[in-house]
C-alpha cells in the first residue's frame, strides 16, 4: 500500500551530473518498495540503451558511469528523461485494462514509440541456510535479553520476513535488506569487533544483513551461513540483484557442517525461486 | 622473475582495477595515481591497464634474476640499480642479477614501476590489482617471486615522457556533489576558503581532511560513490573516497574530484596543504 506522503509513479526524477563520466538519477529520496521496483525495472531499459554503461543502483539512486567523457549532460539527461516517459507510458499500459483506459491515456500510448519495451521485472527469491545456534550466534543472547525476546521467538522473526535487496555495497557481495521485524531493531555494537567472521548474519538498527568475508564491523551477530555469498573465483561471483529477496531458513549445527562439505565440493546450489507477491 | 628482498612500506600490485563490478560492491581499486601508472606503461609500449608495481614512501629491495625493461613514473625517490642511479620517466634496461634499491622519498608518495609486458600475477575478476578483502594478498612480502616476461634489449620503448600529475598540488579541483546543495552558505564558503591538509588517516580507501566544517546532520538514504567523491559526516569530518573505497556511501556527498585531482591528492602526503576550487560541470 502507498503510504499517504510516498508520491506516485511515474515519479520525478532528478539528474546531478556526478563527474566527467558519471550521471547520479534519483528518484525520490525515501526507501519504498514502490520505487526499488520502478527502478530495478527502469534500470533493464537503461542497461539496454547504453549497452557500455556500468550502472550501479542502491535504494532511490542510480549512478551510471560511461566509459568515455561525457560530452553533454543535458543532452544525455534529456534522452534519458525521454526514456524513463516511454517506459512509464508502457508501464501503465500493461497495468490498464483496455476498457479502463481514458481518452487521455490512450493519447498518450499511442505517442509511446516502440523503442521502449519494458522487460518484465522478474525477481527471483533466494533461500539463505543460517545457523542461529550459540557457537554460530556470539550476540544472540544479549540481543535476546535486550529485545526482551526468547531465542525461538526472535529466530522464527528473522526467518519469517522476506527481505527485499535495496543495494549491494559497503564490501563485495554485501546486500542492503530491507524489511526487518521492527521487533528486532537494536542499536550496532559500542565497539566493534576488529574481525567478524565471513557469512555472519547480523543485525544494526532498521537493517539484517550478511558479512560476505571477514571484515571489521559492529553488528549484532545472531547467526551465520556457510554457504559463500561472494566467490571471486565463480562467475559471476555474486548471485542477486537489487530488487530481488532473500529469506533465511534456520539450520542445525549438523546441516551447518553437511553444507560446509557440499561447499567445499563445489555441489551445493543456492535454493532459488521465482517471487510471487504473497 | 623479480625477487622481493625488502618489501617497503606498502608496496602493491596495480592495473586500472574493477570497475565492472561496482554494481556488485567490489570496489574500483586500481592504481591510485592512474596517470602515473599509464605513463610508466606508456614509455614501455604496454598497454594502459599493465599491471604495474605501486610504491609508497618507502621503496622495497628487488632483485631481477632476468633481463627487464623497466620504467619509472610518478613520486621522486633516488633509485639505485646496484650503485647507478637510474631516472624517472624513461625507461631503463636491467640485467639478470642487478638489484634495484630505492632512496628517502624527495616528493610525491607514490612511484609506480612499470615493466615490459607487464606483472604477470593471477588476475582475479577481470584485475591484476591487489585489493583488500578480495586479493589473497594485498601487498609485496619479504621473499615473494614476481612474475615477468623476460626483457630483449631491441623490444620497443619510448625515450621519455612525463606524468601529467603534478607532486606537491596546492590546488584540487572539484565539482558540487548531489548533496552540496545542503550545505549552509558558512560550509558552502568554507570548502572555497579554506586551507586543507591531509590528515594522518589516509590510505587506498579515504583521505580524511583536516580541519573539519561545522556539524551537519542529514538524513541521507545510503546511494552509489565513486573514488573521488568527497563525503561529510555528521560531525563535519571531511572524507575523500580513494581508489579503493566501498561502492555505496550513506553521507552526503558535498563534492566530487575531478579525475586529474584524485591522482593529484594521492601524491599528497599527512600534513601536505591545499585549496579546493569548485568548478561547474554541465
Amino acid at each position: 500500500m502507498l503510504d499517504a506522503k510516498e508520491p506516485k509513479p511515474p515519479y520525478f526524477l532528478e539528474y546531478h551530473p556526478y563527474s566527467e563520466y558519471a550521471l547520479l538519477i534519483q528518484w525520490p529520496q525515501i526507501v519504498s518498495e514502490n520505487i526499488l521496483e520502478d527502478l530495478s525495472a527502469f534500470k533493464k531499459v537503461l542497461q539496454n540503451n547504453c549497452p557500455d554503461a556500468i550502472l550501479t543502483a542502491a535504494y532511490a539512486s542510480i549512478l551510471a558511469v560511461f566509459p568515455e567523457r561525457i560530452t553533454s549532460f543535458p543532452f544525455l539527461k534529456a534522452q534519458i528523461k525521454k526514456d524513463y516517459e516511454l517506459f512509464s507510458e508502457e508501464k501503465i499500459k500493461e497495468h490498464l485494462d483496455p476498457k479502463d483506459q481514458s481518452k487521455k491515456i490512450k493519447n498518450t500510448i499511442k505517442k509511446a514509440k516502440n523503442t521502449i519495451k519494458t522487460i518484465p521485472a522478474q525477481k527471483i527469491l533466494y533461500k539463505i541456510p543460517v545457523c542461529y545456534e550459540a557457537s554460530f550466534a556470539p550476540d544472540l543472547e544479549a540481543v535476546c535479553t535486550q529485545l526482551k525476546l526468547s531465542p525461538e521467538a526472535l529466530i522464527s522473526k528473522h526467518s519469517k520476513a522476506t527481505y527485499t535487496v535495496y543495494g549491494v555495497g559497503f564490501l563485495p557481495g554485501f546486500m542492503y535488506l530491507g524489511g526487518l521485524d521492527s521487533k528486532l531493531e537494536i542499536p550496532r555494537k559500542s565497539s566493534p569487533r576488529m574481525k567478524v567472521p565471513s557469512g555472519s548474519v547480523g543485525l544494526a538498527a532498521k537493517q539484517t544483513g550478511i558479512y560476505p568475508c571477514e571484515s571489521p564491523g559492529g553488528w549484532q551477530l545472531i547467526g551465520q551461513t556457510p554457504i559463500p555469498l561472494f566467490n571471486p573465483l565463480q562467475d559471476p561471483p555474486f548471485f542477486a540483484q537489487v530488487g530481488d529477496k532473500i529469506q533465511f531458513t534456520p539450520i542445525s549445527k549438523d546441516a551447518y557442517k553437511l553444507l560446509q562439505i557440499q561447499v567445499a565440493a563445489g555441489i551445493y546450489k543456492i535454493e532459488k525461486t521465482i517471487y510471487t507477491k504473497p | 622473475m623479480i625477487k622481493v628482498i625488502k618489501a617497503g612500506l606498502y608496496t602493491s600490485i596495480q592495473d586500472l582495477g574493477r570497475s565492472p563490478l561496482q554494481p556488485i560492491g567490489v570496489p574500483m581499486g586500481g592504481a591510485m595515481d592512474r596517470e602515473s601508472a599509464q605513463n610508466a606503461n606508456a614509455l614501455l609500449e604496454n598497454e594502459p591497464n599493465a599491471a604495474v608495481l605501486e610504491i609508497t614512501m618507502t621503496g622495497p629491495v628487488l632483485t631481477f634474476t632476468e633481463n627487464a625493461w623497466v620504467a619509472f613514473s610518478g613520486a621522486i625517490f633516488p633509485i639505485y640499480i646496484n650503485q647507478n642511479i637510474a631516472s624517472t620517466n624513461t625507461p631503463i634496461w636491467v640485467k639478470a642479477g642487478q638489484e634495484l634499491r630505492f632512496g628517502t622519498l624527495e616528493k610525491g608518495v607514490r612511484l609506480y614501476m612499470a615493466i615490459k609486458g607487464g606483472f604477470l600475477n593471477e588476475p582475479l575478476l577481470g584485475s591484476r590489482s591487489m585489493q583488500a578483502h578480495l586479493s589473497p594478498i594485498i601487498k609485496l612480502e619479504k621473499g615473494m617471486e614476481l612474475q615477468h616476461r623476460s626483457g630483449e634489449k631491441d623490444q620497443a620503448i619510448i625515450l621519455e615522457k612525463k606524468s601529467n600529475t603534478p607532486l606537491g598540488a596546492k590546488k584540487i579541483l572539484a565539482f558540487q556533489g548531489p548533496e552540496f546543495k545542503y550545505l549552509n552558505p558558512e560550509q558552502q564558503e568554507g570548502l572555497n576558503q579554506q586551507t586543507f591538509k591531509v590528515s594522518n588517516l589516509n590510505n587506498r580507501m579515504a583521505y580524511q581532511l583536516l580541519p573539519s566544517l561545522s556539524a551537519f546532520e542529514k538524513n541521507q538514504i545510503t546511494g552509489p560513490v565513486l573514488p573521488g567523491t568527497v563525503q561529510i559526516t555528521p560531525s563535519g569530518n571531511i572524507m575523500v573516497l580513494m581508489r579503493e573505497a566501498q561502492t555505496t556511501g550513506g553521507y552526503p556527498r558535498i563534492l566530487q574530484l575531478t579525475q586529474e585531482s584524485i591522482n593529484a591528492l594521492a601524491q599528497l602526503k599527512t600534513g601536505d596543504s591545499f585549496r579546493i576550487k569548485i568548478l561547474p560541470l554541465n
